[in-house]
């Protein structure tokens, strides 16, 4: 098979598990979509500005250039579809395992935090490795892998939220569908937001990115990355724990991560740079302004015809190719 | 990773590998351990996320509960041959609630058991004396009783639902009928 081939079979394959797990959430809530069709949509619809903000949130925290519009979509849509579908097949067998087990009792308790850390975040991080094996050009390194693997998070979480809304409604009885889904996203993005699930896959996406530029001698930290990112996803699920330090120590861990992250990606692009400065290929000037979406867009403007603004973006393309290969 | 095709179509497997086994693979373990739990006469279950806001019920001979449907926290799912009687949890947010508890019922109904209709509710007096709302239901060859009472110091109700095949209904249902009656609220009582 060709590489072009592979490339194509990784994305029709993507395509079909986004499309079952689309099929399992619809299937699984279609009777709230038949009998609260207005709550349902409400439901959908509070999530909306979660995913754009969050997306766009996400895509700027990538230095120097956000990953394509395209794959960054992808990315969310395998989070909201395929993982979150396939998460409620895995964690009902499972979660039925510990009840039928260990008795009901143990797994209203203990259930989601025993389950949930397995089963989502390897269905999480599969979404980053389709977007490898689907656009080899997107994740180069682990800076890359975290920022996928926050957007595809952020799609599980919106998703989630969904469900949450629409299981809060038979929670409360049925007594004020809409209110009781608004209450519960509300909780679900402004309490605990901060620290669910991007943050979580951000972590284990981070991982895909060192196998992507390591190789084999990537697998050891990836694993880590995984098991960090299921040992947040534990503390997240886990009872007895206020809920501010659950999110407190997961977004203070994918925040020094990602600092970690941010400040070697920089230093080798600078060191990239300096060396294109000093044999003469860049000048400073142009070196400095590569790095800054905002001069870079100037020095677009600036070109006097259509033809030269096409050919500086060409050229910025380009240079940032070369950059990413080089700083990743 | 991503360097040549074998090599792609290789962790392409090892992807769907582990969405296989965990979609398919944890639901079918699940299915060797028995799902069903007797319980003896006379044993009282608490349905609720705390003591004090909880309800308590006591079921008669040849219950079991079914395990991967129960939280105690939120409901129970228990049953005796063909019946099933599910108890949960409802939590109340305004004092209004109360008044619109059989409406929402029929709701809940509506998502969970499509087909069936509620007659008409007549009062029902609970073990410890509280008073709520009782009706037959009916539809697709199913029948059964709905009942709906709420708690009287604490904003939560306790909904029942108990359903079976319209054609051994009289006598199964009715061995259901001592098990709605006997939901008490132990808050209260205090």
């Amino acid at each position: 098979m060709t590489e072009a081939a592979s490339i194509t079979l990784a994305r029709i394959t993507a395509g079909i598990v986004c499309a079952f797990g689309a099929t399992v959430l619809a299937w699984e809530f279609l009777r709230y979509m038949t009998v609260l069709p207005g709550d349902a949509a409400v439901a959908i619809a509070v999530e909306l500005p979660l995913l754009v903000i969050g997306g766009w949130a996400a895509r700027r925290l990538r230095p120097v250039h956000p990953p394509p519009l395209i794959w960054s979509a992808a990315a969310i849509i395998w989070g909201a579809a395929a993982a979150a579908g396939c998460a409620l097949l895995a964690n009902e067998g499972l979660g039925g395992l510990w009840a039928r087990s260990a008795g009901p009792a143990f797994a209203a308790t203990w259930s989601a935090s025993l389950s949930a850390p397995l089963n989502e975040e390897l269905l999480k991080v599969c979404g980053v490795v389709m977007v490898v094996l689907a656009a080899p050009q997107v994740i180069r390194g682990p800076l890359d892998g975290m920022i996928v693997g926050a957007l595809t998070g952020l799609g599980f979480q919106a998703a989630e939220n969904v469900t949450y809304g629409l299981n809060a409604v038979a929670l409360h009885g049925a007594l004020d569908p809409a209110s009781a889904i608004l209450s519960s996203a509300g909780y679900r993005i402004e309490v605990t937001g901060l620290g669910s699930h991007w943050a979580m896959t951000a972590v284990a996406g981070a991982g895909v990115g060192y196998v992507v530029r390591r190789g084999r001698s990537g697998l050891p930290p990836a694993l880590a990355c995984l098991l960090a990112a299921m040992a947040m996803h534990a503390l997240f699920d886990a009872p007895y724990v206020p809920v501010l330090a659950k999110v407190g120590v997961n977004l203070a861990t994918v925040a020094v991560f990602y600092l970690v992250l941010r400040h070697e990606y920089m230093a080798r692009a600078h060191g990239f740079l300096a060396g294109q400065v000093a044999a003469g290929t860049l000048s400073s000037s142009q070196a400095a302004d590569l790095v800054s979406r905002f001069c870079r867009r100037r020095s677009v403007q600036q070109a006097t015809s259509g033809t030269k603004r096409a050919a500086v973006r060409a050229g910025q393309q380009q240079a940032l190719e070369e950059l990413d290969i080089a700083a990743a | 990773m991503g360097a040549s095709a074998a090599l792609r179509l290789r962790w392409l497997l090892a992807v769907l590998a582990i969405i296989v086994v965990l979609t398919g693979g944890w639901p079918l373990v699940s299915t060797t351990v028995a799902n069903l739990r007797p319980l003896v006469a006379g044993t009282t279950v608490t349905i609720g996320p705390s003591a004090v806001s909880s309800g308590r019920i006591t079921v008669g001979p040849g219950w079991s509960v079914l395990s991967s449907s129960t939280n105690p926290h939120q409901s129970y799912l228990f049953g005796r041959g063909a019946v099933r009687l599910s108890v949960r949890y409802v939590r109340l947010t305004r004092t209004g609630d109360r008044r619109g508890l059989w409406r929402a019922l029929r709701q809940m109904l509506r998502l969970g058991y499509p087909g069936l209709t509620p007659g008409r509710p007549r009062p029902i007096v609970v073990a410890d004396g509280n008073r709520g709302l009782i009706g037959q239901l009916s539809g697709r060859g199913r029948s059964g009783k709905a009942a709906v009472v709420a708690a009287p110091a604490a904003p939560f109700a306790i909904e029942m639902i108990m359903v079976g095949p319209s054609s051994s209904n009289a006598l199964q249902l009715a061995v259901g009928l001592p098990v709605l009656r006997s939901l008490r609220f132990p808050a209260a009582a205090r």
